[in-house]
């Protein structure tokens, strides 16, 4: 197999070396499995080649972007060839005029978007992650983020796609057209694939024109059904905001932490943001401050200070790895993390995890995008104790049982993967035979990614070796 | 492998929520590509090691040591990992267990027989003078690869009037601890011993791996006197001279990041250089020139590269004068810098001297 990919991709490409099989055998989840050789392929053509190449061996592939997945959509369970897609970094195309761009798979979100601002323009899908994220990755698990309330997620930045199929054939999905309705809409069927279905080597991406102008505020609250309130009544009337957060009091602890962010540590906070036209959203920024206002919030603060600006939504992209910091024996396993519930049953949500973290006596924090309903939960896990994990396992279920009783889904941003696949297959029951059956169209022999999605083991804690040192395991 | 220095970052590498924010400016993963190279790597073969899942191979040797230390990661994680003190242990239990790099023990070597790193014949520059303000401690990259800029640099103090007197150096061994071995308590004392016969009552420095290891390592814990890097000393000073050049600074790692002496020597250079030009990358977010952590020794065309990069970095400012106050920086630079490039390279120290016998405009 070594021989053949060297072939294509170049000696310095490939490497089965073990230091390379156990860092690609590893995302930003709770797994650790390692692939058989990791390849960088830099064109289309070595893709197309690598994936005729493998179909025709049977030898899984799994794409890979940055490796920032929090629940294991990279991990590769069955070995075989991990595709690092970061060298595959150009950004093709900038086209104001059409309001789309051209990228290749491995460019990062930020990176884009400081191409995007002298044009005027933005992609809007704002993950924390955005920084190291790449585009494939983001379309593959359909990120999304805080701007999502107001811009929507990648799934709806994204016009058109090529792809690699798993038998090495080059195929367009989409348009370079803003609106289409030419038929399926296969490069939707890619958003969330996680690499299930092919490998995306090019994307064409909507853009938005940047907003001009934008405020933020922040408003804090002694208790959380407060805040919870505070967004739904915020919804309600119809304001939408371009951002809407919850944080909880682990959550403020663990990035005044970090960054010595010297929040008051009350029980909630949310940050909010206006953007557009300042005459425009001053309006709906004095609407919201009033909302927390009659729902008991306290100590409100407004800004349209750029730095300013930045220092309050540093304090909110800094949480997922601020967590760990919360306290000294804790670390942050990411489980559940992005379960997404209709907006008005967040109170519900948010307090029903609460009482579950104390009902199993573990640490739950609880923040996120409060305008879409989402909520990440910080499991904050002693990694050495195995009763510890058992008890959080247990209070896993009960969070993604909740999740399906308030009518919401398993995964509202991060994807599937593994950690989270036994409780998507129940969330989706009728839809298993269905999908399976898009897959074997695509993938005829199982190649891409296998064992993801709806084919992924049925217990997630024993599906791989776990990144941490458990004592004993069940 | 045994990993007792590990063991004691346990926390530290359990914390890493493995986010990848440091791959955000790693200057070695920009130049090798390979995330095994990335900092977020580095911590996660640090666990593998410690867990007893991989044994060391050559690349796992190679990934570990292919690092800066130059803590751009620290700056980046927001879970305040301590990347590079994890990899320095990760490094002093593979060098126990016997995989070191040849270049790091011949280093070792070549201090017990010389008191350099460099093996080189003895130079001393002899500036003696008793009851002096301040011990001087040049250091040896300055002493046996930037000889040149290190006497302008002495210059400037005589012409400054600085009280000053050299002392017997050897190696301060700030350089081992990166590298995994350990330094020599004997030579520590040496230079105790030497400060003390000066009876200076403080410690000048002009390399910032010095001055850090003087700071921090414990050998020096009883040292005695206050330690000062020499931009602490100039900024205190008035030059009768200026530049209307076009001048950018560089951070070096072990003065920003490691010290966070970042607005001082930027307020030497206000002194006489009004035409300051940052480059994008400036103060904790400055990359690495590339020369730290034992990298140059042992991956020196990795090393030249990130040296190049910085470079450009300087030249893109249109600075037609790039000034650091490190020996090592400034060694690498020269190295990196191609003909055709016109940027001049000099210490702050040293282009003051230049300056002041008006050897430069
Ligand atoms: C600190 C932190 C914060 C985060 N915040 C957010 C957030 O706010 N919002 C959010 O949505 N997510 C967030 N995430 C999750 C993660 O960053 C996103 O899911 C991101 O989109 C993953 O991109 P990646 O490049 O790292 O992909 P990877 O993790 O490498 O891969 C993810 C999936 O995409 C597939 N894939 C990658 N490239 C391709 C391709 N070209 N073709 C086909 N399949 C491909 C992989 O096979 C895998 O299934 C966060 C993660 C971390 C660690």
């Amino acid at each position: 197999m070594l021989k053949q990919l060297r072939a294509i991709v170049g000696e310095e490409n490939v490497s089965d070396d073990l230091a390379d099989r156990y860092i690609y055998g590893s995302d930003a989840s709770i797994h650790q499995s390692s692939p058989s050789v990791v390849v960088r392929p830099g064109s289309i053509k070595e893709i197309q080649e690598i994936l005729r190449f493998a179909n025709r061996e049977k030898i899984p592939v799994v794409p890979r972007g940055a490796g920032t997945g929090e629940s294991g959509s990279a991990v590769p369970l069955d070995g075989g060839i991990v595709l690092d897609l970061k060298r595959m970094d150009k950004i093709l195309e900038i086209r104001p005029q059409d309001m789309f761009c051209r990228v290749e798979p491995g460019v990062i979100n930020d990176e884009l978007n400081r191409e995007l601002k002298p044009y005027g323009f933005f992609f809007p899908p704002t993950p924390a992650s955005g920084k190291v994220c790449t585009i494939g990755g983001m379309i593959a698990n359909n990120a999304s983020g805080m701007r999502a309330i107001k811009y929507g997620a990648t799934r709806d930045a994204v016009l058109g796609l090529k792809v690699v199929l798993a038998n090495g054939d080059l195929v367009r999905m989409g348009t370079s057209t803003i609106i289409q309705a030419s038929g399926y809409q296969l490069e939707r069927l890619m958003v969330g694939s996680e690499g299930t279905l092919g490998v995306m080597v090019e994307a064409t991406l909507r853009l938005k024109p940047l907003p001009e102008e934008r405020a933020v505020g922040r408003a804090l609250f002694y208790e959380l059904s407060q805040a919870g309130d505070a967004v739904s009544k915020i919804i309600t009337e119809g304001i939408v905001p371009s951002a809407l957060e919850l944080m909880d009091e682990v959550a403020i602890k663990s990035v005044n932490k970090a960054l010595k962010a010297g929040l008051p540590e009350v029980e909630a906070l949310i940050l909010f943001e206006c953007d557009g036209i300042k005459a425009s959203f001053n309006h709906e920024i004095q609407k919201i401050k009033k909302i927390c206002e009659d729902c008991g919030a306290f100590d409100i603060i407004i800004s349209d200070n750029p730095e300013e600006m930045e220092k309050l939504w540093e304090v909110r992209s800094s949480i997922f790895p601020a967590t760990s910091m919360y306290k000294e024996d804790r670390i942050r396993a990411t489980l559940a993390e992005d379960i997404t519930v209709p907006v008005s049953r967040l109170p519900e949500l948010v307090e029903g995890i609460h009482r579950i973290a104390r009902e199993n006596g573990i640490i739950i924090g609880t923040y996120g995008h409060a305008g879409e309903g989402l909520i990440h939960t910080a499991f904050l896990v002693n990694p050495r104790v195995s009763d510890e994990w058992d008890r959080t396992r247990k209070a896993v279920d009960e969070v993604f049982a909740l999740v399906q009783h308030l009518g919401g889904t398993t995964s509202g941003e991060h994807g599937i993967g593994i950690s989270k696949a036994p409780y998507f297959k129940k969330e989706r029951k009728e839809l298993l035979e269905l999908m399976r059956g898009i897959k074997k169209v695509f993938d005829p022999h199982n190649i891409l990614n296998p064992h993801k999605l709806m084919d992924a083991p049925e217990d997630f804690f024993t599906a791989t070796k776990l990144r941490y040192p458990v004592k004993e395991r069940r | 492998m045994k990993t007792k220095a590990l063991e004691s970052w346990e926390k530290d590498i359990l914390r890493c929520i493995r986010c990848a924010y440091c791959f955000v400016d790693c200057p070695v993963l920009k130049e090798l590509g390979w995330e095994s190279a990335g900092a977020r790597s580095k911590i996660i073969l640090s666990y593998g090691l410690k867990e007893g899942e991989i044994e060391p191979n050559q690349l796992i040797k190679d990934r570990l040591f292919q690092c800066c230390l130059c803590a751009q990661c620290e700056i980046n994680c927001p879970a305040k990992v301590k990347v590079a003190s994890v990899v320095r242990a990760a490094r002093r239990d593979l060098v126990e267990a016997g995989h070191y790099f040849e270049a790091h023990r011949m280093m070792k070597e070549m201090i017990k027989k010389t008191g350099n790193l460099y093996g080189e014949e003895r130079k001393d520059f002899h500036y003696p003078k008793l009851g002096a303000e301040f011990a001087l401690f040049v250091g040896c990259v300055g002493k046996y690869r930037e000889e040149e800029s290190l006497k302008r640099t002495l210059e400037l103090l005589k012409e400054l009037g600085v009280s000053f007197t050299t002392i017997e150096e050897v190696c301060c061994g700030g350089v081992f601890g990166d590298v995994g071995f350990e330094a020599s308590q004997e030579d520590a004392e040496h230079i105790k011993e030497e400060i003390k016969k000066t009876k200076a009552k403080k410690l000048l420095t002009t390399c910032p791996m010095c001055y850090r290891t003087f700071k921090e390592d414990p050998r020096f814990k009883d040292l005695g006197v206050e330690v000062l890097h020499i931009t602490q000393l100039l900024e205190k000073l008035e030059f009768p001279v200026k530049t209307e050049r076009i001048v950018t600074y560089h951070d070096p790692c072990d003065l920003g990041r490691h010290s966070d002496l970042y607005q001082v020597p930027r307020n030497v250079i206000r002194k006489f250089a009004p035409n300051f030009q940052e480059m994008v990358k400036n103060r904790e977010n400055a990359h690495c020139c590339g020369a730290g952590g034992g990298v140059r020794g042992s991956f020196t065309r990795l090393s030249i590269n990130m040296a190049k990069k910085r470079l450009q970095e300087a030249i893109d400012t249109g600075a037609e004068v790039l000034l650091t106050e490190c020996a090592s920086c400034l060694h690498n630079f020269k190295n990196a810098k191609k003909r055709k490039q016109k940027i001049e390279i000099y210490n702050i120290s040293e282009f003051l001297s230049l300056l002041m016998d008006g050897e430069v405009k």
